[in-house]
């Protein structure tokens, strides 16, 4: 391998961590302890040899210097022995010789233990005693002055001594002493040098003499302190440094690791876990460190780890924001169509493995369009949260709610049946009810229709109609005069022709103009004509029989699909409309059409016109600006605006205060379909109106049941008692005319009359008079 | 003693100690048993009185109280002799201790004391002063009591003592025993309290009974059967021979002179007051 590469590759391998190089330097330090420990060892070994030699040596002398002593001692303990009283005593009367030797000197202090037998003999060299101790001479003393001998392992000492006669030169007797020597060699002297137990005589190849007897003594040097003892405490002394080493190097081990290595590993620890951010912020690392410097690293660490996870909360809350504001509708909190279609695509992929029941609500506000314009985008608002708000007391807890558009809501039920779906959506409804709008200044009371749909865990195919179930039951509540929830049923499938198809719908929406529904009163007029370009007006007379001419003519909507190649009645566009609460830009549209009509100069002269104004409209504040349009033909033709009873009912404070003002402009002012709806008579006193219009139905039965017949000419005297023109509907054939006739009524419509035509055909034959 | 005549003392002191190393002359001599026994003898003046000076229990002439007074009468020109008597030791040089085999009696020691009376009789001293030292006083009191030299002028028993058996239970029987063994002649040893030894006296019973026949009363008998002045000088604090015993001696006729404060080795200073009084003594018999 290159140099270079050897390099790169020690360069790319990863570091050891820091406690490899703490234990490096622990085994290095004790390898060097070790390596001098051997050194001091040999040393102190050759040490000990020469002190062995210089001991040897030592005891030589000192054995030399004991065995001198040691005789010295013998010799003058003899004497002294010897020139003591009560030897002399024994020598002149040995009467008791046996007992003092027996008793009397082991009592004394004269007898030392090395000594092992004394014996007296008279001046003759006769032992007093019949019997000597031990080996002592019985028959020849004086013997040798010394006496040494080896026998058993054992160096005997036998030594005389001439007992003084006093005042005489002759001795008085002898004493001869038995000593072993070596034991006596041990008692009489304190080795330093020489181990004394160690002193023997080997078996002598010579005779033993006390000039020679060091020489022939064989021994062993003294184990001191200059030797093995001293080598035995070096070693022990190396022995405890060697476990004071291994004590400081498992401290200093532990201090290291505890003050370096660990610290290091914490936060390398917390550098990876801030480097791969896969989890939180280790509690061991909010830990202070012992060291100044590591403790900076790890507080400047900490620090920076705070600040990513304030940027993280910071981005997480904004991201929480982002996907608040892109899934939360900003006015009434609720989410919005986004996270509803989210939520319901989301569901309908859970529902492929879990089936469970659902039911769809869908909520909206009636009549909300006229309310905005009424009072204004501000209150249009507070209704739309007011409503939010109501519905949300409605729901249970979890039930999310969406805003899908404008005054439309919708809640996902889940796990929830047919029944406890109904149940909601009428807490629901009850809440909306009750709840206190006119707090926000609106006098008229706020209703809403609501739509349920349900789908059962067991037929998950019906989910994704669920909507359009949801929508056509809501439709169908809002077609209904008592409020309350509508649940889908098939049957209502009939009925939303005009709903699904796409062609009637746009033929619809093209007619009476998708744009703006709201702004400037021109703006919107403008449109209207820019959109109306397949609407096409037909008027129907209003035949005053006593003229024989029409007494004006009822404009009706109709639309040209120019896809599906039909002409659209009002059965077929107004459910498309009242859908999408375009009525009042069909009002505005049919305004337009009219007095395009009017200004055209086609407009039979001396007659009029009636435009129905749907409830919304009524109730619009701008409603005298909205007819503007007509004003210019007020002077020439007779304009009549029609209104439902219903309209008028549900919202007389504001209704009256419009159609009243419109009355003084000139407009007059036609009760549509009077005997179709609530037929107060209550009401009909008060009604701004200069015109009630029986209805068909009322027609009919006057025709066919006598018993209505008479509440009918009831009503119709009331009627025309509180000063209303009257005008009945219905007029089909000439005995229902002379039937009404009779009644004293002269202003008719039907079909008697005349069908609804084109303008270009009013006043072709087949009009009646 | 009073604080006068301190450096006068001392002064005697330093003369006497002189003396009696310059003079004393140790000898020997072959008693009639062949027994060799020796002496601390120091020739005085002529024509002064010889003074024998004998020691107490089984010491020698060498005993403190006994050179005291030794040296003291050898400064003055007295013929001083100190003999040791021997205990049937030949050359006895050192006290004998109690647990020593006795064999001497209480006869044994008279006769050497009058052996070494004719010793001085013999060399021309015809005014001899037996000074003895307790039993050493009871010695010289037993030996003029029964024929003493004609040339014994005075006794002075210094710290006079009798033979003192120690109280111990079942003396009288032990005393029985060794009559009958003496009567029986039976001579082996057994063990005796006597003066200072307890029960550690080993001694034939002859021996024992030799001793014990000198009691407190066998001596004040004995008093009265002295043909020799005698002069007794008793220690003021002697533990052992107190006030009753020196009663009894005056009631029996002995002039006492007490040294007050004195033990019974008069130690110390006192010993100066012992002298004092021994030259009272000399002078009161016109030995001086």
């Amino acid at each position: 391998m290159a140099w270079t590469e050897f390099l790169k590759t020690r360069r790319d391998r990863r570091p050891p961590p820091a406690h490899t190089y703490i234990a490096l330097y622990i085994a290095a330090g004790v390898i060097l302890f070790t390596v001098i420990a051997m050194v001091m060892l040999e040393r102190m070994h050759e040490v000990r040899e020469l002190v062995a030699r210089e001991h040897q040596q030592a005891a030589r002398q000192e054995v030399q210097r004991a065995v001198d002593h040691s005789l010295r001692e013998i010799r003058d303990y003899g004497r002294e022995l010897a020139d003591w009283n009560e030897v002399r005593q024994q020598l002149a009367d040995p009467s008791y010789y046996v007992y003092w030797r027996e008793q009397r000197l082991q009592a004394s202090k004269k007898f030392p233990a090395w000594v092992e037998a004394i014996e007296l003999y008279d001046a003759n060299g006769n032992p007093l005693a019949a019997s000597t101790q031990r080996d002592l001479p019985v028959d020849h003393v004086p013997m040798e002055p010394e006496f040494l001998r080896h026998a058993d392992d054992r160096l005997e000492l036998l030594i005389a001594f001439a007992v003084e006669r006093p005042g005489t030169a002759s001795p008085q007797g002898y004493l001869a002493l038995q000593v072993e020597f070596i034991d006596a060699l041990r008692a009489l002297n304190r080795f330093a040098s020489t181990r004394p137990d160690s002193i023997h005589l080997p078996v002598p190849d010579r005779p033993v003499t006390t000039g020679r007897l060091a020489d022939q003594l064989a021994y062993e040097p003294m184990p001191g302190l200059q030797g093995d003892r001293l080598e035995r405490v070096m070693l022990h002394t190396l022995l405890e440094l060697g476990a004071l080493l291994a004590v400081l190097v498992a401290v200093f081990f532990w201090g290291m690791r505890r003050l370096f290595s660990q610290p290091l590993v914490r936060l390398a620890h917390q550098i990876e876990v801030l480097r791969s951010g896969t989890e939180g912020p280790d509690a061991r690392g909010c830990q202070p460190l012992p060291v100044r410097e590591l403790e900076t690293v790890r507080s400047s660490l900490m620090d920076y780890q705070h600040r990513l996870d304030r940027i993280h909360a910071d981005l997480d809350r904004k991201n929480r924001e982002l996907w608040s504001m892109a899934h939360r509708d900003p006015l009434t909190e609720a989410f919005n169509r986004r996270a509803f279609d989210e939520d319901w695509g989301e569901l309908q992929r859970l529902m492929r493995n879990q089936r469970i029941d659902v039911s769809l609500l869908l909520f909206d506000c009636d009549f909300f369009k006229a309310i905005n314009d009424s009072y204004g985008h501000e209150v249009g608002d507070q209704v739309i949260r007011a409503m939010a708000m109501a519905i949300r007391e409605g729901l249970r807890r979890g039930d999310r709610l969406y805003r899908l558009g404008g005054d439309e809501f919708a809640t996902i039920l889940l796990n929830t049946d047919r029944a406890l779906a109904e149940k909601v959506a009428q807490r629901c409804q009850e809440c909306i009810n009750a709840h206190p709008f006119a707090e926000l200044g609106i006098r008229e009371p706020v209703r809403s229709s609501i739509g349920v749909a349900s789908s059962r865990a067991d037929a998950p195919a019906d989910l994704a109609a669920l909507p359009r179930q949801a929508d056509l039951a809501m439709y169908e509540a809002k077609r209904t005069r008592h409020k309350r929830p509508v649940h889908y049923h098939p049957g209502m499938d009939d009925d939303s022709g005009g709903l699904t198809s796409t062609c009637v719908v746009n033929a619809v929406l093209e007619a009476v103009g998708a744009g703006p529904g709201m702004g400037d009163m021109p703006v919107r007029q403008e449109a209207a004509r820019r959109y109306g370009r397949g609407l096409r007006m037909h008027y129907q007379p209003v035949t005053d029989t006593r003229l024989g001419r029409p007494a004006y003519y009822e404009a009706l909507a109709r639309i040209h699909c120019d896809a599906c190649a039909q002409l659209l009645r009002p059965g077929d566009f107004m459910p498309v409309l009242r859908r999408r609460d375009m009525e009042m830009e069909l009002d505005d549209a049919v305004i337009a059409a009219v007095a395009d009509d009017l200004a055209s100069g086609g407009f039979p002269a001396d007659t009029g016109v009636s435009v129905n104004l749907c409830a919304a409209s009524v109730m619009r504040p701008d409603l005298v600006d909205c007819l503007d349009p007509l004003h210019p033909f007020l002077e020439h033709f007779r304009i009549v605006l029609e209104v439902t009873e219903t309209t008028l009912v549900t919202h007389m404070q504001t209704a009256s205060a419009n159609l009243q003002a419109l009355r003084k402009k000139g407009f007059l002012v036609a009760l549509d379909d009077f005997g179709n709806g609530y037929s107060s008579l209550g009401y009909l006193a008060n009604m701004p109106v200069d015109l009630v219009k029986f209805d068909l139905s009322m027609t009919r039965a006057f025709e066919h049941d006598p018993q209505s017949r008479i509440i009918i000419r009831g009503a119709l005297g009331m009627v025309r008692e509180a000063g209303y023109e009257v005008v009945f509907e219905g007029i089909e054939t000439q005995a229902t005319q002379r039937h009404i006739a009779e009644l004293g009524v002269y202003r008719m419509q039907g079909f008697r009359f005349g069908h609804p035509r084109p303008l270009e055909q009013l006043g072709d034959t087949g009009e009646r008079t | 003693m009073t604080q006068r005549s301190i450096p006068r003392l001392l002064l005697a002191a330093a003369i006497l100690l002189f003396g009696a190393v310059a003079r004393s002359a140790p000898i020997e001599e072959t008693l009639p048993g062949g027994i060799v026994a020796n002496a601390d003898f120091r020739p005085g003046e002529p024509g002064r009185p010889a003074v024998l000076v004998l020691h107490g229990f089984m010491t020698t002439h060498r005993f403190g109280t006994v050179q005291t007074l030794v040296g003291d009468l050898a400064a003055k020109g007295y013929t001083v002799l100190a003999p040791t008597l021997s205990l049937d030791i030949p050359d006895r040089e050192e006290t004998l201790p109690c647990d020593a085999i006795h064999t001497h009696r209480f006869g044994d020691d008279l006769a050497e004391l009058d052996w070494w009376v004719d010793w001085l009789a013999d060399r021309g001293h015809a005014s001899i002063v037996l000074v003895g030292h307790s039993t050493g006083s009871l010695h010289e009191l037993a030996y003029v009591a029964n024929q003493p030299h004609p040339a014994v002028k005075l006794v002075v028993g210094t710290s006079l003592a009798y033979i003192e058996q120690l109280p111990a239970p079942g003396i009288e029987a032990k005393h029985r025993r060794a009559r009958e063994k003496r009567a029986a002649d039976d001579r082996s040893l057994d063990n005796y309290s006597l003066v200072f030894c307890r029960d550690n006296f080993r001694a034939p019973a002859s021996v024992y009974l030799s001793y014990v026949r000198w009691d407190r009363e066998h001596l004040l008998d004995q008093l009265s059967e002295t043909r020799v002045p005698l002069e007794v000088i008793m220690a003021g604090n002697d533990q052992r021979f107190g006030q009753d015993w020196r009663d009894a001696l005056a009631d029996h006729g002995a002039s006492i002179h007490v040294v007050e404060g004195a033990n019974h080795f008069f130690d110390d200073m006192y010993e100066f007051e012992l002298l004092d009084t021994l030259d009272r003594c000399l002078a009161k018999h016109g030995l001086d």
